[in-house]
């Protein structure tokens, strides 16, 4: 097998094989390059152009370093304990780098933005439970997207003769429940859990384009204490850090609680969330009818699915088929934030926002809180081992070790928003109102 | 305004089991919280909005803990670090545990008949058997979606195939619990 080099902004090379090429040179994977990483956040942040292309190849790498590691450390406890072999681990090494690749390949336009305007599972769908609406999420689409797509390159690849990997193998790390889950499944953590290589990547990733550095932490030292282990409690096996590395996991959680702050819950970027998602509704109401992305649910629509991408909007809004919202976008007249709580508001604040929200409800164009969004941040708690290899090891939350991360809270702020060019008048008619009422 | 009255339900509900849950003589950690919450949604149908993924360790949803966290911040309950064996923590009832409770309820008194018998079926397990029995549910629920034969020894070599430190026989018994509760036929079977 030939091995490939791509530089990269965080790793400075990224390696790869003939066979994971294959996949990477695939149309459906090149279509990551259109869809930004974080959407309109170049309103705020210019420098936040930077695609899900980069951030796939990077969670691959960084997947990779995680389990090449835990290997190293924790050998004996993987075939001891869970009773890998060789072959078995080779194995999923494969299988993790393929899911780690393939993420985020079902992603609508502007990433999480698009996450609303998913379908409803409807009813005969396995998924479906009578009573409950439930939408399609992105993973949903990158599950179907893989297995229509990606199928025959991975599975009749000269080289899976040697592995005999199915796409379910894949797709079962990415919350596949159409696959019975197997022992292979403690790799998920890697890919989606409080230590997940996906968070770890797009913290530094952002943090590089974006010119901050909220998101930095000592990656190679997470990479050198990242472990699994048996949780005494429970009897679950997890992703640890080492003792030795619980400041690096302190400074993971600072790093994603800053981050939360100053980027993915900035209230213009906010804004600009709920600006894409209005005018891309828009779109669809129009060539979808629905008003929403085709159903995961034939290689057809799936195809029409993946036919849009940040270019296919773009150029839409700009045609003027993005509705008011989309000449928002165009103009940079984005709606303001007119009131607001505290991060971690009390139940009196929270009181004051519903009392503002019911008082001037015709004025608002939308209200906003981390319940709405795909980033949310609190307490993080990421589990250390203590004394590994030891007969008397053990697991403690991060939280009981570290004083800043037990001091932390989940940030629950509310906001409220108008138009542009109405924002200031009620602003003033809200002061004036909560004065009124002390 | 319906985000805060879905956030008043959820700060409810936690400091409701906290107050029924918290003086069985075993220890009520984040472990058995996140459980708790996943056999009310996903048994008992009470719409709570957390959206579950099974791990090794069992269902688990990260939302389950913010909340958790933000009823400690509120002063609903208090969780307190165990200082010995497990290393986990103890949830207790703080000064507005009751107020919250009186927040919420319609919503608690709209769903108490599943609330309360999840607290007489469940109250009192540890978390090492409310995630065995959780993942027992989460898989048999599994089966049903994707209309595959369920017996007793299928489920329990696949929850062993995630879980290898139970024995067969500690997951047979955990099933057959299950069954006499009449948990399955509550998923649909």
């Amino acid at each position: 097998m030939n091995v490939y080099e791509s530089r990269d902004v965080i790793y400075g090379f990224i390696t790869f094989d003939d066979w994971e090429r294959e996949v990477i040179n695939h149309p459906v994977f090149q279509r990551l390059r259109r869809i930004k990483q974080l959407s309109l956040t170049d309103m705020v942040y210019p420098g936040a152009n930077h695609t899900r292309f980069e951030h796939s190849l990077g969670v691959m790498h960084l997947a990779t370093l995680f389990f090449d590691n835990i290997l190293i450390k924790r050998r004996q406890f993987l075939e001891k304990e869970l009773r890998f072999d060789e072959a078995g681990l080779r194995r999923d090494r494969r299988i993790l780098r393929f899911a780690a690749l393939l993420h985020d390949i079902g992603h609508s336009p502007f990433s999480h933005a698009g996450e609303e305007l998913m379908p409803y599972i409807p009813k005969g769908h396995p998924k479906y439970e009578e009573g409950k609406d439930k939408r399609f999420s992105h993973e949903d689409y990158s599950i179907a997207i893989i297995k229509a797509f990606f199928r025959d390159i991975i599975e009749e690849h000269e080289e899976n003769e040697n592995y005999n990997i199915k796409v379910e193998d894949i797709t079962a790390l990415l919350g596949d429940e159409t696959v019975k889950p197997k022992r292979s499944l403690i790799w998920k953590n890697i890919i989606s859990s409080q230590l997940d290589a996906d968070r770890a990547d797009y913290l530094l990733r952002d943090s590089t384009h974006l010119g901050i550095r909220y998101g930095i932490y000592d990656k190679d030292r997470l990479v050198n204490t990242v472990s699994i282990a048996k949780d005494q409690e429970t009897y679950g096996t997890n992703l640890v850090v080492e003792e030795g590395g619980w400041h690096v996991a302190e400074s993971l959680v600072i790093a994603r609680y800053q981050m939360f702050t100053q980027v993915y819950f900035h209230k213009t970027r906010r804004a600009y969330d709920h600006h894409i998602e209005s005018a891309i509704k828009a779109i669809l109401q129009e060539n979808e009818k629905s008003g929403f992305f085709p159903l995961p649910d034939s290689e057809e629509n799936l195809k029409k699915y993946i036919d849009y991408d940040d270019w296919k909007i773009y150029g839409l809004i700009k045609e003027g088929m993005g509705g008011d919202d989309g000449e928002v976008i165009l103009k940079r007249i984005h709606d303001k934030c007119v009131y607001e709580t505290g991060e971690v508001p009390d139940e009196d604040e929270l009181k004051r926002f519903e009392d503002v929200w019911n008082e001037f409800r015709d004025e608002i164009s939308f209200d906003d809180s981390p319940d709405k969004s795909w980033y949310k941040t609190g307490k993080e708690d990421i589990l250390i081992l203590c004394n590994p290899n030891n007969e008397d090891e053990q697991l403690k939350p991060l939280s009981s070790i570290s004083s800043i991360v037990r001091a932390m809270q989940p940030i629950k702020q509310k906001r409220l928003y108008a138009r542009n060019g109405e924002s200031g008048a009620l602003r003033k008619k809200i002061r004036a109102y909560l004065e009124g009422k002390k | 305004m319906k985000v805060l009255n879905e956030l008043w339900n959820r700060v409810g509900l936690i400091s409701k089991l906290t107050k029924e849950l918290s003086h069985t003589g075993t220890q009520l950690g984040k472990t058995a919280m996140m459980k708790y919450m996943y056999i009310l949604q996903e048994v008992f149908d009470v719409p709570l909005g957390y959206k579950f993924s099974l791990y090794t360790y069992g269902p688990y949803c990260s939302d389950v803990l913010l909340d958790l966290d933000y009823t400690e911040t509120l002063g609903g309950v208090r969780i307190n670090p165990v200082d010995a064996g497990t290393g986990g923590y103890n949830i207790k009832m703080s000064k507005k545990t009751n107020e919250y409770i009186k927040k919420s309820q319609n919503f608690l008194a709209e769903y108490s008949e599943s609330i309360n018998t999840v607290i007489k079926l469940f109250g009192g397990k540890t978390a090492k058997e409310l995630e065995l029995r959780s993942t027992i549910i989460y898989l048999y629920k599994t089966y049903l979606q994707n209309i595959w034969e369920i017996s007793r020894d299928e489920i329990a070599k696949n929850v062993q195939e995630l879980k290898p430190y139970f024995s067969i026989e500690e997951i047979h018994d955990a099933y057959d619990e299950l069954n006499r509760m009449r948990i399955f036929e509550k998923l649909g079977c």
